[in-house]
Formats: structure tokens, sequence, C-alpha cells
């Protein structure tokens, strides 16, 4: 075979140069969000001018002045517990659909974030965090985010009627059984824990609360590993969607593949969880906004749901600071992801008859 | 992964032997079977004889005892990787993403051979195997709006694409016109003949089977019933016994060492 040949057929189809593809404009429009995300979140505020803002921003980590504490103890870290919360439950939501082969599947719907929110609520109410500090909160939650999760593979796995495979229709089904049991758990042990109460329902309802830095660097790490798992069973994952016998044939590990991802998102949703409530929405909505924009570079669902998650919920969090009242987070990402999903689905469906 | 010449040379050819497998599902009893490489063999019966239990178990997803080798290595001592480059498997009708383009699918074929040395060759062989099967056009296309039987070409190219030396496919020419399955059925031959690769397929069409099988699984029940050459196979007392049918044999006008059986009971 000549040179010219072997050149022309060596990969499938060139992409011509100048068109870019649409994985690449979504992912540069996410990064100039991004940019206007962190100067809107530093400079916008209803207590200090820009000027102050600026000020407080270069003064650096001190307690020199009160602005300074403002901008370094509470905006800051808002800020970024926001961007990392939404990154991590969508990309979780992502992995989520992918596994199971199914466009509901989300950690909130299939009880792993209940799973999550009960072992947190039990470490809040048996004092754990009092007497092991304040890394027992997301250690209870990953434990309990865990064993919801283990436990629907394993309620999976017994159900599936032909040999090694697992049902993902019954993976949902088994999710949204233990979703109800465990949010039964979980305000049985609300209400059984009176003085506990409004500290508990302040934190179920989800809200991006002001973090230590201490508490920040946990989560940070923590999301950390959760992303770097994610991504490693990144193209297994991608495979999954086309049914597991298939991705068994391609030469997927698909039994591993599903533990660490399960693993991951129990580790990364149990933490957010612990510190930062039960958001909804995010991790469903975002990846569906991303997925049928991507065609033709599924391979990078994961890593912009990450992206367009943490911008999501961020924005989320900067209206819910310009609201003359405090909003919990959740509601406004309830309220507003909702309304523009419906109305995306009306207006898609409208243009498919 | 290292290419010792040895594993380039198992890349090509392979035989497959099944020693007592029995299924967890669906076949009633243990089977053995030995295939050589570059054999074509046809698993043919009515619906619900087992054919695709048949067809999961020589893959490995369908066995409690026995053993099945691969060129005499026996499938639990291969990785997965490994295993990919050596059996490739299509299901009967595989879910798939409605925002995949073909050329992805095409491409998630490539996958047991992204880490390997002969990479480029593979996706050299997957660029003219997608003009072979007409696939050039739609690469860019996506799942959701291409027909049943391109649906169908994408999923085959895809098994294809592994460029394996052993390939179970179960049921390949459904939901294709008799044209494309006629591109179909050639291609597979091809391989078979020219690149020595053994491939396993569940074949409905018994005209088609007759013509490019090399030897024939009969199944009823759940048993298998008859195996052998396809031209002592296909005989009216076989196929009969088989299908619960009457039907009658007869001589291909041009093509004397096959038969021809039009459908249409004769008593």
């Amino acid at each position: 075979m000549s040179l010219r040949e072997h050149t022309q057929h060596k990969r499938m189809k060139p992409i011509p140069i100048g068109e870019q593809s649409p994985h690449v404009k979504l992912k540069t429009y996410g990064l100039f969000a991004l940019g206007l995300y962190v100067s809107f979140g530093l400079f916008v505020s209803r207590e200090l001018t820009w000027f102050e803002c600026w000020d407080a921003l270069i003064g650096g980590p001190n307690h020199t002045h009160p602005n300074q504490v403002i901008m370094w103890w509470v905006k800051v870290p808002q800020l970024l517990t926001a961007l990392i919360a939404g990154g991590i439950l969508s990309m979780s939501g992502a992995a989520m659909q992918n596994l199971m082969r199914n466009d509901l599947a989300d950690p909130y719907l299939i009880g792993v974030a209940a799973g999550g929110g009960l072992g947190a609520a039990l470490s809040i109410t048996f004092g754990l965090i009092d007497s092991l500090g304040i890394g027992a909160l997301p250690f209870c939650s990953f434990l309990g985010a865990l064993s919801a999760s283990l436990w629907i593979d394993y309620l999976s796995r017994t159900q599936s009627t032909q040999s090694l495979m697992s049902n993902p229709a019954h993976l949902v089904l088994a999710g949204v059984a233990l979703n109800l049991f465990l949010s039964a758990l979980l305000t049985l042990t609300l209400s059984l824990s009176d003085d506990q109460l409004s500290n508990i329902w302040r934190w179920l309802i989800g809200h991006i609360h002001i973090l230590s830095w201490y508490e920040l660097t946990l989560l940070t790490v923590i999301s950390l590993i959760t992303i770097k798992l994610l991504h490693s069973q990144n193209r297994g994952l991608e495979l999954m969607c086309g049914g597991e016998e298939v991705a068994w044939s391609l030469g997927v590990n698909i039994w591993r593949v599903r533990r660490l991802t399960l693993i991951a998102v129990s580790l990364g949703v149990g933490t957010v969880v612990a510190f930062c409530g039960i958001i909804g929405f995010v991790g469903l909505l975002v990846p569906h906004f991303i997925r049928p924009r991507i065609s033709g570079a599924s391979d990078r669902l994961l890593s912009l749901s990450l992206l367009y998650g943490g911008l999501v919920l961020g924005g989320c969090h900067l209206l819910s600071i310009l609201m003359p009242i405090a909003l919990p987070i959740g509601v406004i990402t309830g309220v507003i992801g909702g309304s523009i999903f419906l109305m995306t689905m009306t207006y898609s469906t409208r243009m498919m008859s | 992964m290292s290419t010792s010449p040895n594993e380039c040379q198992s890349r090509l050819n392979a035989h497959l032997t099944i020693k007592e497998a029995q299924a967890i599902f669906g076949l009633s009893a243990p089977v053995s079977f030995h295939f050589d490489q570059a054999q074509f063999v046809g698993v043919v019966g009515s619906n619900g004889a087992g054919k695709s239990s048949l067809l999961r178990l020589f893959c490995g997803l369908n066995h409690t005892k026995g053993e099945i080798l691969i060129s005499d290595v026996s499938l639990k001592y291969l990785t997965h990787l490994d295993r990919a480059q050596r059996i490739a498997y299509l299901p009967q009708s595989p879910p798939l993403s409605p925002h995949w383009t073909v050329e992805e699918v095409l491409k998630q074929g490539l996958y047991p051979h992204l880490h390997s040395s002969h990479l480029e060759t593979v996706e050299r062989e997957l660029s003219e195997l997608s003009d072979r099967l007409h696939l050039t056009p739609l690469l860019k296309r996506e799942i959701a709006y291409i027909s049943g039987g391109e649906r169908q070409r994408t999923l085959i190219a895809r098994t294809l694409a592994q460029s394996t030396p052993i390939m179970i496919l179960d049921e390949p020419l459904s939901a294709l016109d008799w044209h494309t399955q006629e591109i179909i059925i050639r291609e597979l031959k091809y391989l078979c003949e020219q690149r020595q690769t053994l491939i396993i397929a569940s074949i409905h069409e018994l005209n088609l089977a007759s013509l490019y099988t090399d030897e024939l699984i009969m199944l009823r029940d759940g048993d298998v019933i008859n195996t052998g050459p396809t031209t002592q196979m296909m005989t009216e007392e076989h196929i009969n016994h088989t299908f619960m049918s009457q039907v009658r044999a007869l001589e291909h006008p041009t093509d004397h060492r096959y038969q021809q059986l039009p459908w249409g009971i004769q008593r």
C-alpha cells in the first residue's frame, strides 16, 4: 500500500479545519460563563460596593477589615461550594444515567442521596459531630449513601433473570423503592429528635452554607477523588449505554465499572449531601441538557456535566443572594430548573410534531 | 500491551472448543462442539428453540459447568480486553443511545484495540468496512434519525470492526431488505474466506443459510438435534424434523451443490 493511501485512511473522517465541533463550542461557552460567574460572584453583593469588594479581595485572607472577612470567609467559600456541589451532583447524575441506561436515574431519585441524608441525620441526632469532630458528618453520610447504592446493586443483581447481567429496569425500580423507604426513615429520625429538629430541617432543605476553610478543603479533596474515579470509568460508562452485554463483548469489565461508579457516586453525593443538604434537580437536568448537544462526542458528557452543573448551581446561588429574602437553594433549582426543562420539552415536542 | 508475533497470529485466527458446557438458561442438556477457523456456521430453529441461548453460551455469557476454549485457552484465563480481541458477540437487538452518531457507534468497536499497536490497521479496516456496507454517507447521522435497517447495519459493522477471529452474531439479517441481507452475508462470507474468521450466526432465512453456510446446527425445544455440513443438513427430512413443518426442497437451478426451499406446504 502506498504512503498516500495509508495517510488517506488513517482517520475515518477528518474534521474540516475552521469548523468547530459542538462539544468544543459548549466547552468554550462554559468556560466563558465560569469567568462571568466568578467575577459576578466576587463583585456583586448587597452589602458592599464594587470598590470595597476589590479592596477586600486584594487585601488577602486576613482579619484586618470586616470587608475582608466577608470576602474571604463568606463569599469565596460559598462560591466554591456552589461550584463543587453542582458539578459533583450533575456528574454523578450523568454517570448514573449511563450506568442504569435510564433517563430518570439520578442520585436523588434512586435513594443514594436519601441514604446519605439518613446517615447524616443519624450522626446529628446521636451527637457524633460533637464527639468526633466535623469529619464525622461526611463520613456517616458517605456510609449511608454507599450502603444505599450497594443495596441497589445487590437488588438489581438478584432480580435479574438472565445469567450474570443486571437488569436496568429493576435497578431503577429498586432505587425508587429504596428512596421512598429511606426518606420515610429520615422523616422518622426527624420526628423523633425534637431538640435537633430545626438543625436537621435547616440542613435538609438544601442550602449553600458558609463552610469553614477546613470543611471546604475536605469537600474539595473528596470531590477530586470522585471526579478522578468517575473520569477513569468514562469510556466504560459510555459503552454501558449500549447495553451491558455489548459493553462486555467489547472488553469492558462491567462489574468493575459498576462497582467503582457506585462507590464514586456515593462518596461524592454523600459528601455534598452532608455539607449542602438535599439539592434536587441539578443531577437530573444538566446531563439531559448536555446530551443532545454533543452528538459525536459522547465521551465528553461527564466533564461537560461537571462544568455546567457547577455553573447552574452557582447561578442559582447568585440569584439566591440577590433575592430580598433568603431562599434555600433547593427551592430555586427546583423552580427555575424545572420550569426551563418543562419549557424546553414542550418546545421540542412541538418541533417534532 | 505487547504484540508478540504469537499474539498477532491469535488475533488473525483462532478455533473455538466447547466442552460439556451446561447452559444456565434455555438449553436442556450440556453441549460439546469444536469449530475450526474459516468456518461459517449457521444456527437454525424455530422461535424459542434456544438459538440465542446457544450463541450466548458460545461466547461465555451463559454457562455454569464445562469449559469454553479459544485456541485451547480457557475463556476464564483471558483478561477482558484479550477476550474482546478474540471473540465478538452481537446480541439480538441491543440498545443504542439516540444521541450517538453512526461514526461513534462504529468506533466503539475499536475499544479493545485502543491501546494496542495494531490500532491503525484496525482503524483502516473499519473505514474500508463502512464503505463496503454503504455506511460512509451516514457517518455523521444520529441514531435517532436512521432507519431500522441502517441501525442493524451499524450494529453489524460495529461487531465486525472488532476484527476478531471469532464472531458470534445473533440474527444479523433481521430488519434488512433482501438486497442488504445479501450484502451482509457476502461480507460475512468474505471475512470467513479471506481472513479465516470463524463466524457463527443464527439465521432465519433458510435459503441464504443453505447457500452460504458451511455447517449447520439445528435446534428444537432447547435441544441440539442435528449438526453437520450444510449440504447434508438441508434435506426435507431434517428441516421438517426441526421446524415440525412440511416443506419440499428443490435443487437450485444454477448451483447444484445447494438446494432451494420454497415455502409452500407440499404434501
